[in-house]
């Protein structure tokens, strides 16, 4: 992760600071823009036109110039489907067709990393959970039992916006 | 990174009655107890350094197991894999949860003397949500943890005594393992073959949680062995340790299984990957490499080796070899000596229905492949055992008595793998396996069975019993001088009793879910006592599943983990 070649200096780096508080650690926030989470564009603003069919993974970049890449719970996956396909569910959270799904498995918090394009499933490849994006990333076959998060974005001025929370609680529900 | 208590703040501890009892009654773990436990006790993972899993209590026998009852039972309230053997000193029970809860228990009477509850970070990947028991030394407690911390804790109070970060939960470290307690320090091993880790054995001091030493399973360039991986695929080869090693006091050598090199197709670091899929001997004292054999070179299965090898002196060709059994998850069941600097070979013989290895060097044990057999990045192959192997983590025990090893295997299932690209990234699954086109596949004597409990003997090489089961198998073993046999394992949710020389079944009781806990034997007041964690999850859970993909008809097997305790009437 290329986080340090945009970090400005010392933010919410300091002292005192619970671990999980710390700013790149953070889920997206209202106002973060959508960034490239890996490989030679890491850490550069991804544009809409950039969505393609191909699922791109992203972080959010907060407007300090932090890049939220310190927990799996940050990192969504980007996908463009066909809008009119869309459950009445999924629509509110969706910015016209690219959908911000989060990456973190419901099961036991895996990166869901497979991506089927045909049939708009995301898919685990722990243990082999499946996702339908368009119904609210509901499960299709287990063994997760709760759909994944999506977060609610906006396009705007070329990037696409975190516009609102997660749909619901990110990864696997905590034990007692 | 040792962290002193106080600013720690992680621990949720419930504290409750019955403790002037209970701290009264707990008799301190010495080095000598450990080396020569007490017939009533269970002091660590499989009770002796050996790994034998076996106790000498025989109140409880072939003659009268037909009797045995459950007594009590404690609902832990947590799902996932509960597979923790009962730890006891004395009147003390430990038992350990998914998701790292300690529990400690009046042996006798089941009542809960107190909770220790890890607050785990929410975004860590629990890929395997499972923990394998506690060691004791002093008064101390110990705990690995899913984020990669061990714990000390007052056995008398659950009080949190010191705590060290062991590896970076973010970068896929993790530790499902029971410590090996040995010579004052306190053994540990990490998990994320699947992640890009590289792998460890570390020692901390027992008192203080310093680190005394830490041991890759992997070498660095320039060390022994470097010249088995490429570039710099050593960096993140996988190669964990996810099962407590055995340990010789009389040589102080400690004995590990390792596990799968990373990502899961061989053709991605072409070479043998030293000390991947192998037994390490690690000195106690230093850390330092006393030897090794590697069981299968350059894995391309999965078939992780972590199972320790049990340390049996075996007779070979009129001669007594002070050896090393291990029953592989590759399906061969091997036969090693433990030397003063190396480890040599015996023999080898598969147990299950193996179709990889054409032929075992019979001076080094080296096997070749059948390459058609041996996936790789865009070649798929059908090969048997499957990933889940011929017998996976379930510990195997030996009876003294006996002469037996008892293997808690798996046969008829095989799998088709095909392997994809994967670039590391930190923390993320770095398998590298096409699970779109991956899949088991089963024999046609799949339609008889899958499961099976074997029965070894060592002296002779020879199978001499086995007890099959339609299910696949998941269950530790016991072995006790009762002449009896104790395992779960399947998903028909029953825990058995054998007759140890003939296999025949003398006992069996339905639990709340399937048994994939370690049981153990303990003795209260006189009385003996069989425990066991009953609670379905994890891989066995898992391949339940991949299993009813292929259409095979399993019963529904409930979540929830259940302490069982059984004696006479």
């Amino acid at each position: 992760m290329n986080r340090r070649e945009i970090v400005t200096v010392g933010v919410a780096l300091g002292a005192g600071l619970a671990h999980g508080a710390r700013s790149e650690r953070m889920k997206p926030q209202i106002g973060d823009v959508l960034v490239h989470a890996f490989g030679d564009r890491a850490g550069s603003v991804i544009s809409p036109t950039d969505v393609g069919r191909e699922r791109i993974f992203a972080f959010a970049l907060a407007p300090d110039g932090v890049v939220r890449d310190g927990s799996l719970h940050g990192q969504l996956s980007l996908l463009r489907v066909d809008e009119a396909l869309m459950s009445a569910k999924t629509r509110p959270y969706a910015a016209g067709p690219i959908l911000a799904v989060s990456a973190a498995c419901t099961h036991t918090g895996c990166e869901v990393s497979g991506w089927q394009r045909d049939n708009n499933e995301l898919i685990c490849p722990c243990h082999g959970s499946r996702f339908a994006v368009l119904d609210a990333a509901r499960v299709v076959l287990g063994p997760a039992t709760k759909p994944l998060a999506l977060l609610h974005i906006e396009l705007g001025d070329g990037v696409i916006r975190v516009a609102g929370k997660f749909s619901r609680r990110v990864g696997p529900a905590p034990t007692y | 990174m040792k962290q002193p208590v106080g600013v720690v703040g992680f621990c949720s501890l419930l504290l409750l009655a019955a403790l002037p009892a209970f701290t009264a009654q707990y008799e301190s773990v010495t080095d000598a107890r450990l080396n020569n436990p007490e017939p009533e006790n269970w002091l660590m993972y499989r009770r002796t350094y050996d790994s034998h899993g076996y106790s000498p209590l025989d109140e409880i026998n072939t003659g009268n197991v037909h009797r045995l009852k459950p007594l009590w039972s404690f609902s832990t309230g947590l799902r996932e894999g509960h597979q923790a053997p009962p730890i006891v000193n004395g009147t003390s029970m430990f038992i350990t949860t998914p998701h790292n809860h300690l529990l400690a228990l009046d042996a006798a009477s089941g009542n809960l003397i107190w909770r220790y509850i890890r607050e785990l970070p929410e975004d860590q990947v629990q890929m395997h949500p499972t923990n394998r028991g506690v060691g004791l030394y002093g008064d101390l407690v110990f705990m690995a943890t899913a984020d990669c911390y061990v714990v000390a804790l007052d056995a008398r109070t659950g009080e949190v005594v010191w705590e060290t970060e062991v590896e970076d939960y973010a970068a896929g470290y993790y530790m499902t393992l029971a410590p090996l307690v040995a010579d004052g320090k306190v053994l540990v091993g990490v998990s994320g073959g699947e992640f890009g880790i590289r792998g460890f054995v570390t020692a901390l001091d027992a008192g203080s949680g310093e680190t005394v030493w830490k041991t890759y399973t992997i070498p660095a360039p320039g060390e022994p062995g470097s010249d088995s991986w490429p570039g710099d695929s050593w960096k993140t080869g996988g190669v964990p340790v996810w099962i407590t090693g055995s340990f010789d006091t009389e040589t102080g050598l400690s004995y590990w299984g390792t596990g799968n090199g990373g990502p899961w197709m061989g053709d991605t670091r072409d070479g043998d990957n030293l000390y991947a899929t192998s037994v390490i001997a690690l000195d106690v004292a230093t850390g330092a490499l006393r030897g090794y054999h590697q069981y299968h070179w350059n894995d391309s299965w999965d078939w992780d080796e972590v199972s320790a090898p049990l340390l049996i002196n075996f007779r070979r060709g009129g001669r007594s070899v002070r050896g090393l059994v291990h029953p592989g998850r590759n399906g061969y069941l091997w036969f090693l000596e433990r030397l003063d600097e190396s480890i040599g070979f015996v023999d080898a013989q598969p147990y299950v229905k193996q179709d990889v290895f054409t032929s075992i060097d019979p001076d080094t044990g080296r096997p070749t492949y059948d390459m058609t057999k041996k996936p790789g990045t865009g070649k798929g192959a059908l090969f048997c055992p499957s990933h889940w192997g011929g017998k996976d983590w379930p510990p195997a025990a030996f009876s003294p008595r006996t002469r037996l090893l008892y293997i808690p295997a798996n046969d008829n299932v095989c799998a088709y793998m095909i392997g994809e690209e994967v670039a590391y990234r930190k923390g993320r699954e770095f398998m590298g396996t096409d699970w779109q086109k991956s899949t088991l596949v089963l024999t046609e004597e799949a339609r008889d069975y899958i499961g099976e409990l074997q029965a070894w003997n060592v002296d002779t090489g020879e199978k001499v019993w086995s007890k099959t089961f339609m299910s696949q198998n998941w269950g530790p073993v016991l072995a006790t001088a009762g002449d009896l046999v104790f395992m779960g394992g399947t998903n028909d949710r029953y825990f058995r009793a054998f007759h140890a020389e003939t296999g025949l079944l003398l006992w069996q009781q339905r639990t709340n879910s399937g048994v994939i806990g370690v049981p153990t034997t303990y003795e209260v007041g006189g009385k003996q006592y069989i425990a066991v964690l009953s609670g379905w999850g994890v891989d066995a859970e898992r391949e339940q599943a991949s299993l009813a993909a292929l259409g095979r008809k399993s019963p529904v097997v409930p979540q929830g983990g259940v302490l069982w305790v059984f004696g006479l009437e």
